[in-house]
């Protein structure tokens, strides 16, 4: 049994509360803090309030949904999902995603004998690029201390479980490449679309903590 | 419960591992409720992306993960992700020199004061530096 | 076919596309890189200063270096404001989950694979 729990907060990351409108709960001194280095930023002359809006867009734009498209490609065209698998950027490039520069990306592949599950225990390393901002379970104290030592007992907290003869392979992201996981095709997909075969593949699929059903 | 050679699952942050370096602890259950980004956060993750790009090169995302890995445990473990991170890039903008530590601190007083005279509570707490 | 929205890929914050990018995380050619695909590794076990990306839970743990990725600048110094350079070999290194923890509850054919610096790794034959 460990001591943690007497801690306080531990394996529990707060988020700060849904913003609605401005009278909902007092400032805190971080959003504070975020507004007065936007102005002096801004104001010095770094960044502009446009380039601020657009990343902000971009971010808005990438969403589990873009990586549940590429999921629904590969798993339709064999050629294109080889080409996913041996070089990722180039790939989403074909499909007009550019993931920028900051990180690499790699598609690591489900198959019968292997289940990939994705974390980074260091920070939360994540690829935003595609599947947008991380949940808040990603990026908690819990998920990434327990995924390399328990991952099946953290799939089974998600309600997935391996059988004992699949290898699970965790990948902890420590560097610049950012993985996402290319989940099996589920039976009972026989000649669906890319649009219905997208539909199926959530974004806790493409981290390994959930597997698609039809 | 599965546990590795050569350390005990009690969170310390002695003996060569840092505060972040959390693999292979205990750390309790998962809290899988889910929250949208405040605007405050989705601008932070927009700042930190602008300045570390080629074009900007104010700093490193490594440059930010450092000064977050020297934050205390408490702190650590009890503030948010995006809590973090603008901390983060406040303190590499001043280490850098394009803020000086004093302009962030004229500019917040301004900025909670401007708030509270349309009414709107703030938090008279402060950012560690 | 994902049709890119304006913002997407834009150059106005110097985002290119395709390989050949050049900002401090890119993929640079690799010159000479120790290890190849197979080669059976551990990971250095030394005291760390500073801003480190080798998790405490692999130092001086056996793998197998699973593949190469590429050269990439050295974290360890970018984190300081320095240009990272020599860039580092990086490998996604294969550890068997039973040999990484004491009494790790899943079956012996679990593994972990990290991505770690040449300078992190020695050769284990």
């Amino acid at each position: 049994m460990h001591d943690d729990h007497d801690q306080g907060h531990h394996g529990q990351d707060r988020h700060a509360p849904p913003q609605k409108d401005h009278d909902a709960g007092p400032m805190s001194a971080y959003e504070v803090l975020e507004e007065a280095v936007r102005a002096l930023l801004i104001e010095k002359g770094v960044l502009t309030p446009e380039e601020i809006a657009a990343q902000v867009d971009l971010m808005d734009s990438r969403n589990p949904a873009l990586g549940a498209k590429v999921v629904a490609h590969a798993w339709t065209d064999r050629a294109f999902k080889k080409r996913l698998v041996a070089d990722t950027r180039a790939a989403l490039a074909e499909l007009g995603i550019d993931i920028g520069t900051l990180a690499e990306f790699r598609v690591v592949e489900n198959t019968p004998e292997v289940h990939n599950v994705i974390v980074c225990t260091l920070c939360s390393c994540y690829p935003k690029m595609l599947l947008g901002i991380p949940p808040a379970w990603y990026k908690s104290l819990a998920y990434r201390s327990r995924t390399v030592v328990d991952p099946r007992g953290v799939l089974a907290e998600f309600g997935v479980s391996i059988p004992d003869d699949v290898t699970v392979r965790v990948h902890d992201s420590t560097a610049d490449l950012r993985y996402i996981v290319l989940p099996m095709r589920p039976k009972g997909t026989k000649g669906w679309s890319e649009e219905k075969l997208a539909a199926i593949v959530t974004r806790d699929c493409m981290i390994g903590t959930a597997l698609p059903r039809a | 419960m599965s546990e590795p050679k050569r350390r005990t699952l009690k969170r310390k942050g002695a003996a060569g591992r840092a505060v972040h370096d959390v693999g292979g602890l205990a750390m309790g259950p998962i809290d899988r409720e889910e929250h949208d980004l405040a605007l405050w956060e989705k601008r932070t993750d927009a700042m930190l992306r602008l300045l570390v790009t080629p074009g900007k090169r104010a700093f490193t995302v490594d440059g930010m993960r450092r000064v977050i890995e020297d934050y205390g445990q408490q702190a650590y473990d009890r503030t948010t992700y995006y809590e973090k991170w603008i901390r983060a890039v406040r303190n590499l903008v001043v280490e850098q020199e394009l803020l000086t530590r004093e302009e962030v601190e004229a500019r917040m007083a301004e900025v909670r004061a401007r708030y509270k005279k349309t009414g709107r509570k703030v938090s008279k707490e402060n950012v560690p530096w | 076919m994902v049709k890119a929205r304006r913002g997407m890929g834009s150059r106005e914050w110097g985002v290119g596309s395709g390989h050949s990018i050049r900002g401090p995380h890119s993929a640079l050619p690799i010159p000479h890189s120790r290890f190849a695909p197979g080669d059976a590794v551990r990971v250095s076990d030394r005291a760390v200063v500073g801003h480190c990306r080798t998790p405490w839970y692999l130092r001086g743990k056996a793998g197998v270096i699973a593949s190469v990725h590429g050269t990439f600048r050295d974290p360890e110094t970018l984190a300081y404001h320095k240009p990272g350079l020599p860039a580092q070999p990086l490998y996604k290194v294969r550890f068997r989950q039973r040999e990484l923890w004491d009494r790790y509850a899943g079956p012996s054919g679990d593994e972990l694979e990290v991505d770690i610096y040449e300078h992190w790794l020695e050769n284990r034959e």
